[in-house]
């Protein structure tokens, strides 16, 4: 296996993880709460590793990818509000993603956003459509890499190894109020939710279906997903360190999307602010194919259309369709004028709470023999699969009235 | 546009009602306050492109608007500092954004412990 | 499985992908149409289409999906069922049962040229 073979997870972790979302909110984890919300990241990356995993190897056995059989699984009326529910919360992420890329495109250049919005729709389509799969996969995951400054300038700051160490360890700060402690839930809630973000394994297990997985491949989803998630969190929780050193000192949250690119900024000058603006372009880009291509997938795979990046654009007409009138949509949601980081707050509580649907069905099909012969879940996959499903369920339960009652997180 | 579609979301749920519902908007304010002033402090040291200033300035200032007009009553400290803030030219000196920072956190802190 | 050994309808068939000879997409398993009674009960045929929805949703969703996507259905019969897996593999093309219309009529909008 080689280098190569890593970019479909690399390209899920990175455009999963520091992801519009991500990128404010590890930042203001980090300012609000110091250190103390690493091993939230770090317990929901085991969980997203594990999900992956079982996504992947259904894909590479059952040679077919989780949507498709979901349906199967969950019967048409279930199904469909799956569906439905996935589709609202992906295409809310996709704006935010757009959003996102059109104000990282007008802070290089200066042009209007409206502008970049719609330049961005444009080379997000030319992308998908004159890229082959591993093209589309190579070139977002590898020019997301740009995102390692974030970690490089951590180290150059000389945080507190210390603290970030003990932010591994479960805890709750002490001396929170009752109004805190409600919010450091949410924080908690939101964090699981967007880390465990159902696009990823659609489009992953999709992605594992395009490149052909088989049992050969089994190694290669492993260590994709093991090396890819890791990769993500760490970038994750490098954001949240940076903020915890730079910016809850000065009192900035922070609110606006650009300014996480301060924190290679103060590191290493201007030089580290124009890595981290490439490196935002093309994770939050990454991150607004991987939305809308989830969403694609799904509707084909519900309806047994024709689908996939590894046909022409014309072998596949009504999928090339579907994404092509999602970008469009999105797009008429970021030209609304509905602000980026409202659109985020919404996609976190969708998606949390299709969570449940979207990783039951795919836990039953990876233990299920019929499906998966011999490479059906082991006991370590099925335990860890179903802790972390009760978890996502709490999560999903405690989600929407900590929502309101934090204001979004904003207390 | 943002907090104050949470804000009338929060009072429906909730029924508070009166300066505490205005936190999330206060602390909107004083965080775009505190970047803008990072920002400030790294553009006067050429650290920064001229786009990228531009563009946070703008944002915070827009930030600051949106969040004040979700501030009740407009004659709140908050919203005085808000309107002090808007009034600033784009490159204000750091100073002064830090001072209303700081201040908008002390009004926060009050408002958490009521 | 093969398509002579005994099913379960609902475990093992209802909503699975139909993927034809040229291992290509045409649907899912909306409905089954079933002949005989008794213990001599049968699949007849697959029906694949939004109008296999009708009965399996509530009125009012049947509606909407009626009036996005029509009510066709075609009837895929046992016969030219390959295998049951985590699809069914038919042993025909899509188009000898004019599966592939709407995905057809979906091509002629799209240019052929530009993608590597």
């Amino acid at each position: 296996m080689n280098f190569l073979e890593l970019t479909l997870g690399i390209m899920t972790a990175v455009g999963g993880f520091v992801d519009i979302s991500e990128l404010v909110f590890a930042a203001q984890a980090g300012s609000t709460y110091g250190y103390a919300l690493i091993w939230v990241f770090a317990f929901a990356t085991v969980g997203i590793m594990v999900f992956g995993e079982m996504s992947g190897r259904v894909a590479a056995i059952a040679k077919q990818p989780v949507f498709s059989l979901m349906r199967h699984r969950l019967g048409l009326p279930l199904g469909m509000v799956t569906l439905l529910a996935s589709l609202i919360s992906n295409l809310i992420t996709c704006a935010a993603e757009v959003g996102g890329v059109a104000i990282i495109l007008h802070l290089l250049t200066g042009w209007a956003y409206w502008i970049m919005a719609i330049a961005a729709i444009l080379v997000l389509i030319a992308t998908i459509w004159i890229l082959p799969f591993k093209w589309i996969e190579r070139s977002y995951g590898l020019l997301g890499l740009f995102m390692l400054v974030f970690a490089v300038a951590l180290v150059k700051l000389n945080p507190p190894w210390g603290d970030i160490g003990r932010g591994f360890v479960p805890q709750i700060p002490p001396g929170l109020s009752a109004r805190e402690m409600t919010n450091f839930a949410y924080f908690g809630v939101a964090i699981i939710s967007a880390v465990l973000f159902p696009y990823e394994v659609y489009f992953y297990s999709s992605g594992g279906i395009e490149e052909d997985w088989g049992e050969k491949d089994l190694l290669t989803n492993r260590i994709t997903c093991i090396v890819g998630f890791g990769l993500g969190s760490l970038l994750a929780i490098a954001i949240l360190s940076n903020s915890a050193l730079l910016f809850g000192p000065v009192l900035v949250g922070p609110q606006l999307p650009g300014t996480a690119a301060l924190q290679p900024q103060l590191a290493f000058g201007r030089t580290g602010l124009l890595l981290a603006l490439l490196g935002m372009l093309f994770a939050v880009g990454g991150a607004a194919v991987e939305t809308c291509l989830a969403n694609a997938y799904s509707i084909c795979q519900f309806f047994g259309w024709e689908w996939g990046r590894h046909k022409k654009p014309w072998e596949a007409p009504r999928f090339t369709i579907a994404w092509i009138a999602l970008f469009i949509i999105a797009l008429g949601i970021v030209l609304s004028g509905i602000d980026v980081i409202t659109l985020v707050e919404f996609a976190v509580l969708f998606s949390i709470l299709v969570l449940p649907l979207t990783y039951l069905p795919m836990l039953l099909l990876a233990s299920d023999k019929k499906y998966m012969q011999a490479h059906q879940n082991g006991i370590v996959a099925n335990t860890l699969g179903w802790i972390y499903f009760v978890a996502i369920l709490l999560a999903a339960i405690a989600a929407v009235p900590l929502f309101f009652l934090t204001s979004g997180g904003q207390g | 546009m943002r907090c104050l579609g949470i804000a009338i979301a929060l009072s429906l749920v909730s029924c508070t009602s009166g300066p505490v519902s205005d936190l999330p908007a206060i602390r909107d304010i004083r965080s775009a306050t505190a970047e803008w002033a990072l920002i400030n402090r790294e553009a006067g040291g050429g650290k920064l492109t001229k786009a990228y200033v531009r563009g946070m300035r703008a944002a915070a200032r827009k930030e600051i608007e949106d969040a004040a007009a979700a501030l009740h009553p407009s004659t709140s400290p908050a919203a005085r500092h808000a309107a002090a803030l808007l009034a600033l030219p784009d490159d204000a000196p750091v100073a002064v954004l830090r001072r209303h920072a700081a201040a908008l956190k002390h009004i926060e802190i009050a408002l958490e412990l009521s | 499985m093969k398509p002579e050994q005994d099913i379960q309808l609902l475990g093992g068939l209802l909503d699975l992908p139909v993927i034809d000879r040229d291992h290509r997409y045409c649907g899912a398993v909306d409905d089954i149409e079933l002949e005989g009674i008794g213990g001599n009960t049968r699949v007849k045929a697959l029906i694949v289409g939004p109008g296999g929805y009708r009965g399996r949703l509530p009125r009012w969703a049947y509606a909407i999906v009626r009036q996005i996507a029509g009510n066709h259905v075609t009837h895929v019969p046992w016969e030219v069922i390959e295998e049951i897996g985590s699809a069914v593999i038919l042993r025909v093309t899509a188009d000898e049962f004019g599966l592939h219309r709407v995905e057809n009529r979906a091509r002629a909008l799209l240019p052929k040229a530009g993608a590597l």
